[in-house]
């Protein structure tokens, strides 16, 4: 029986080749967003969720009561996630290229030959001959095939825009950034 | 040894577009999967959604005119902080290169003075299928999940 071509094709996993690389990307999405949270969380808050802070002190001129100019210490904590960008990574685009080759050389030999051995005696009026032959057929069909499968996948990801909730989150720490009383809070 | 194409590129091509539709299938199921994973916890027969708590100090000035820190607690849903967009697949292509080549020597109906027959068969199918995915909106109840999370965060803070 020769080589089908078709049977080979039949067999070719692509539902699986297609769905694999798509549901990779949407779960490689999912994780962007799991580390987003996960520096928001270990960056931006301790282990109580209390926001972290940095103290930034400083010298600024002010004028006293007597008109005098005096300098004065002013401390500032400024919540983290304020001043670091965080990261939102986002798939923007992917392209998923897949390639299946399949080639088959088939090559179908038959061979045959044929011999015939013949003598013949006699004398008149007797007469006597005999043949002997031998025939043979020889056949090989001998297949190739080469099926090679590729798949090429381009993620273009970009940063994305900040949610609205963070947004209003981070204004309102940055309003709650008032500078305390003076030598402390 | 057949010297035409026997493939069946209508079936093959059908199922291909089947692959694509199933695999979209799977593409939305592991976005919700991601969504309720990320966003949701299981209470009971329902699912909560996941917060985060901020505690921070906020200054405001007393009667006396001094700065008085007020600790605050805000409690935000983490789907009002990050953003999880969905994927659809935008376009497909799909390419299918074909070849065949029959060579044939000798003649086989001949038997005394010809050695037989060879018969070269090359055949080859070259299939490229490229998917594009592209950023998707978000749907309708996603916005308005969010946005009735978004109400539901508490603000404000017991006073010293």
């Amino acid at each position: 029986m020769s080589y089908n071509i078709s049977s080979d094709l039949a067999s070719l996993p692509i539902e699986m080749l297609v769905a694999k690389p798509l549901e990779s990307a949407v779960k490689a999405q999912a994780i962007a967003a799991y580390t987003t949270i996960q520096f928001i969380q270990d960056v931006g808050l301790d282990e109580e969720g209390n926001l972290r802070t940095v103290e930034i002190t400083f010298n600024r001129k002010r004028v006293d009561d007597n008109g005098e100019p005096r300098d004065e210490e002013v401390q500032m904590k400024v919540p983290l996630l304020t001043l670091v960008p965080i990261p939102y990574i986002r798939i923007n685009k992917v392209n998923v290229d897949l390639s299946f080759k399949i080639r088959s050389i088939t090559v179908d030999k038959t061979k045959k030959s044929l011999a015939v051995k013949g003598s013949a005696e006699g004398k008149w009026p007797s007469f006597s001959f005999s043949i002997e032959g031998s025939f043979s057929s020889k056949r090989s069909i001998k297949t190739t095939v080469d099926k090679s499968a590729e798949i090429d996948i381009t993620v273009e990801a970009l940063q994305d825009e900040m949610p609205e909730g963070m947004r209003t989150v981070l204004t309102m720490l940055t309003e709650a950034m008032l500078p305390p009383e003076e030598g402390g809070e | 040894m057949p010297t035409v194409s026997t493939i069946e590129f209508d079936k093959f091509i059908a199922s291909i577009l089947d692959s694509i539709v199933k695999a979209e299938e799977r593409l939305i199921q592991a976005y919700v999967d991601g969504l309720n994973q990320l966003f949701f916890e299981e209470e009971g027969d329902s699912l909560k959604p996941r917060t985060i708590k901020i505690s921070y100090r906020r200054f405001i000035v007393s009667e006396e005119g001094d700065l008085t820190p007020i600790p605050e607690e805000v409690v935000v849903p983490l789907i009002s902080l990050v953003p999880y967009r969905p994927l659809s697949i935008d376009d497909v292509e799909i390419r299918a290169g074909y070849n065949i080549a029959y060579v044939e020597k000798g003649d086989s109906t001949k038997i005394i003075g010809l050695p037989g027959k060879k018969m070269r068969r090359d055949e080859s199918i070259d299939i490229d299928i490229v998917i594009r995915l592209k950023r998707d909106e978000e749907g309708v109840g996603y916005g308005a999940i969010l946005n009735m999370l978004s109400n539901l965060s508490s603000g404000g803070g017991e006073s010293e």
